[in-house]
């Protein structure tokens, strides 16, 4: 091969036979989605009161402020009702969707990050490359997700950081495996040959040529991730394994469980924040998936 | 497996002739009739399920609860923790207090039929004293175990030890057979798993996971009792089964807080249970705040009585322990009615004085609001110290302390303490074992700051007085001057707090008002149970 100019590579990649961006298209078909919709809303304002936190439930959500097994629209001060030391069960759910959104998006990111690197390096390279790196993902799909971040909590301290790090760590792998897929599948393609007439190197090829293209159906799977790593979260916490420190609904359900015959609302206000943030999550990645569907949008890559 | 499918069975067709009985609830009655003295099934819950069914190698809480229903000891002790004759009927020690005498129970036999003589009460102690866990520290100064006459037994020490007496109930100092043990690896006799015993019951199965069945003594050597037939023990580890077994009935009983504490008082409120919280005497449990007097805060003594005076020990036993618990500001639990000095300073909640305390000790509020930042451990053994951990937190926070608090497995925990030493202040729980020379002095002696050893002195507290009041105490005969030292002691060490004593957990036991005479010495359900009466269901 002949040392290409520098401006070679766009140049071809422009004119070769390239799939039209299907992000407007996409984006007009999850609009069209009813649920999606719906989703996008709640997890909007869930981001909202998340952020606005302080202000929404003023003062430490950890401080034992009123009788303890307060009920729900009892007390005009904890308007959800209290738990078992008096703290305000509505303060817990405002402060407790920062954790939850937090760790729920971090711990996604963490996943996509190594879930892509090694999907696109055993995708594009194939060969030795692949299978080390398949037989890598193999080895933890192959341990219980919970199990591995129980263990890998129990290890180190529970805190914020180390909890996003372990449910980013189990969460990797079936990105890993999609990206892969991806990978393999768009390797062959004319536009993808074309780069690599041209001289593209590797780099360029996995991130510019063919990542872009791979990425739709790691975007609806990532919605779903985030509803997977808030759950996660939520078990841990329900466990007793999450940060003590920190107000999350796990934690929050997990609090009430003793006293789930005789003040059921303990555990069910914060559970139900967690069924609706998860809901909303599920109905993004599906409006997502559906979107960018090419059988469905009638586009054809 | 084929015994756990033939109890449930038998309980099928048990439950299908109740059903089929009710018209003719007269007859079934009658049917039911106790056959010899008293009769019925008693099924008692007990968790965790034993390693062992005899409590000569282990201090394990499952393993004492079942223990001393075939293998007694040589004493019961009652409320205030009196000896009472059980293989014993009497004892004498000399002034000295060097040479203890046993007057042994006549005509016992054991489960095989061979006669219960000294020879076995000899052997048993040495045995205790070679492989129980606390053996070795209780009887450390036994030199030899006499036996001038099958029902006579002289224990000869080489110091005095005025707590051996109190160290005699069954579950604490099991009197074994020595015609079983003497053969082989005592921890791994055959009859830990199938005991031989001269108790009230007598083994029959154990279906591991499942249960263990007993039946009555028919030669038991109280003529008349034990009042059951027999004795079903469930080993159900599950809180919220618990709960739901004792509610149906389908447990009569179970000790210990079976149930989760926020659970007893809608369990107290069903018509046919009830609580009791009598029976914590023998090993009342002492909840704690430990400081380690070597963190650059705490080791002033200022700084940790302002956090005893920033604690509302009403609060924990109200909130925390929803009433099951009392105050005790003591190193030794209000329940030890020998020792407990009610005179001790227990810092009562008072914000300011605290306040005060932390500014003379140097300690400011800075521009935040806080004087200075620790971090809080806590023993995950019982749940509700997370819920302690909060509280501690929210009350420190009004006095300018910021707490972190730390979560961690249990041997971590133990790890971080006793061996790595690396902690600021931590929760825990300590017992007060069958005398305070026993279950009081390892937290406070200076010479017990052993590294790795869990449940030493955790907060490296170290005071001479202190420690010659503790040793003065372990090797003195007469009580009364007992009781004198360990007063001194008491008030020392509750006004130095190098560790808040908070509250005494009651633990309830559960039981189906059918039951009756279930809890009659000061180690509860740890008892024989051979008053235990049931009415028919």
């Amino acid at each position: 091969m002949t040392a290409p100019s520098p401006s070679a590579p766009a140049a071809v990649a422009e004119t070769a036979a390239r799939p039209s961006r299907p992000t407007m298209r996409a984006l007009r078909a999850l609009v069209g989605s009813r649920p999606a919709v719906a989703g996008l809303v709640v997890l909007g304002l869930v981001a909202l009161v998340a952020i606005l936190a302080p202000f929404v439930a003023p003062g430490d959500p950890l401080a034992m402020v009123a009788r303890p097994f307060v009920r729900p629209g009892v007390s005009g001060a904890v308007p959800l009702g209290s738990d078992a030391l008096g703290r305000d069960l509505f303060a817990g759910v405002v402060h407790g969707a920062r954790a939850s959104l937090v760790i729920g998006l971090a711990a996604t990111v963490v996943g996509l990050l190594v879930g892509t690197l090694v999907g696109a390096t055993a995708g594009y390279f194939g060969g030795r490359a692949d299978l080390v790196l398949v037989r890598l993902i193999e080895l933890f799909q192959t341990i219980p997700n919970f199990v591995l971040v129980v263990v890998m909590v129990a290890i180190v301290q529970p805190t914020i950081v180390t909890i996003t790090l372990a449910i980013g760590i189990v969460s990797w792998p079936p990105v890993a495996r999609l990206v892969r897929a991806e990978f393999r599948a768009l390797g062959a393609r004319d536009f993808v040959l074309a780069a690599r007439a041209a001289g593209c190197g590797d780099l360029h090829m996995m991130l510019r040529e063919i990542l872009p293209n791979a990425l739709p159906p790691v975007i609806s799977t990532a919605s779903v991730m985030v509803a997977s790593a808030i759950l996660m979260e939520s078990a841990l916490s329900f466990l007793g394994m999450g940060d003590p420190n920190l107000v999350s609904w796990g934690a929050m359900v997990g609090a009430g469980r003793d006293s789930l015959r005789s003040a059921w609302h303990v555990s069910a206000v914060p559970g139900l924040a967690i069924v609706v943030v998860v809901l909303a999550l599920n109905f993004v990645g599906e409006g997502l998936e559906e979107a960018f569907d090419p059988r469905r949008t009638g586009e054809r890559r | 497996m084929t015994r756990s499918r033939g109890l449930h069975r038998r309980a099928l067709l048990a439950s299908a002739a109740s059903l089929v009985a009710l018209p003719f609830a007269g007859i079934e009655s009658l049917s039911a009739a106790p056959t010899g003295a008293g009769g019925g099934t008693l099924t008692y819950a007990v968790f965790p399920e034993p390693t062992s069914l005899v409590a000569i190698s282990t201090s394990g809480g499952g393993d004492r609860l079942v223990s001393a229903k075939v293998v007694e000891g040589l004493f019961t002790y009652d409320f205030e923790l009196k000896p009472k004759p059980q293989l014993a009927l009497s004892w004498s020690a000399t002034p000295d207090g060097l040479e203890y005498t046993f007057n042994l129970r006549p005509n016992v036999k054991w489960h095989d039929g061979k006669p219960f003589t000294s020879a076995d009460v000899a052997f048993s102690l040495l045995l205790v004293k070679e492989i129980h866990p606390r053996g070795r520290a209780t009887f450390a100064n036994v030199r030899a175990v006499r036996t001038p006459d099958p029902l006579t037994a002289v224990v000869v020490l080489s110091a005095p030890a005025p707590y051996l007496v109190y160290a005699l109930a069954a579950g604490e100092t099991p009197i074994v057979p020595k015609h079983v043990y003497e053969t082989g690896d005592p921890r791994t006799n055959p009859a830990n798993q199938a005991p031989i015993g001269t108790g009230p019951f007598v083994f029959k199965s154990w279906a591991k996971g499942s249960h263990a069945v007993y039946e009555r003594n028919r030669d038991y050597w109280d003529a008349g009792k034990p009042h059951l037939d027999r004795l079903v023990v469930r080993f159900i580890p599950d809180a919220g089964a618990r709960a739901a077994a004792l509610e149906s009935g389908e447990v009569d009983i179970s000790g210990g807080n079976p149930v989760a504490l926020s659970d007893l008082d809608r369990l107290k409120a069903l018509p046919n249970l009830a609580i009791t919280t009598e029976g914590n005497n023998y090993q009342p449990q002492q909840v704690q705040l430990e400081f380690n007097v070597a963190n650059r805060y705490f080791k002033d003594q200022r700084v940790r009585q302002a956090v005893a005076h920033a604690l509302d020990r009403k609060v924990i036993v109200d909130t925390i322990y929803f009433g099951y618990a009392i105050p005790a500001p003591s190193p030794i639990s209000p329940l030890d009615a020998r020792f407990f000095d009610p005179t001790v300073e227990t810092y009562p909640l008072d914000p300011a004085n605290a306040e005060a305390l932390l500014d003379a000790a140097g300690l400011p509020r800075g521009a935040n609001g806080n004087r200075f930042a620790v971090t809080l451990d806590y023993n995950p053994f019982a749940p509700e110290r997370l819920q302690l951990a909060y509280y501690v937190k929210q009350a420190l926070a009004k006095i300018g302390i910021d707490v972190t608090i730390r979560t961690q497995d249990f041997p971590t925990f133990v790890k971080r303490v006793y061996t790595d030493r690396d902690f600021d202040f931590e929760i825990n729980g300590l017992s007060n074992i069958v005398d305070p020379t026993v279950g009081v002095q390892r937290a406070y002696w200076s010479k017990n700051i052993i590294k790795g050893v869990p449940f030493s002195n955790g907060s490296g507290y170290s005071n001479p007085e202190v420690d010659r009041l503790l040793e003065a105490a372990a090797i003195e005969p007469s009580h009364e001057k007992r009781v004198q030292l360990f007063n001194a002691f008491q008030q020392i060490v509750a006004r130095e707090v190098p560790l808040i004593n908070l509250v005494t957990k009651l633990a309830a036991t559960v039981y189906n008002q059918r039951v009756s005479d279930h809890t009659v010495t000061g180690d509860g359900l740890e008892g024989n149970f051979s008053d235990v009466r049931v009415a028919a269901k």
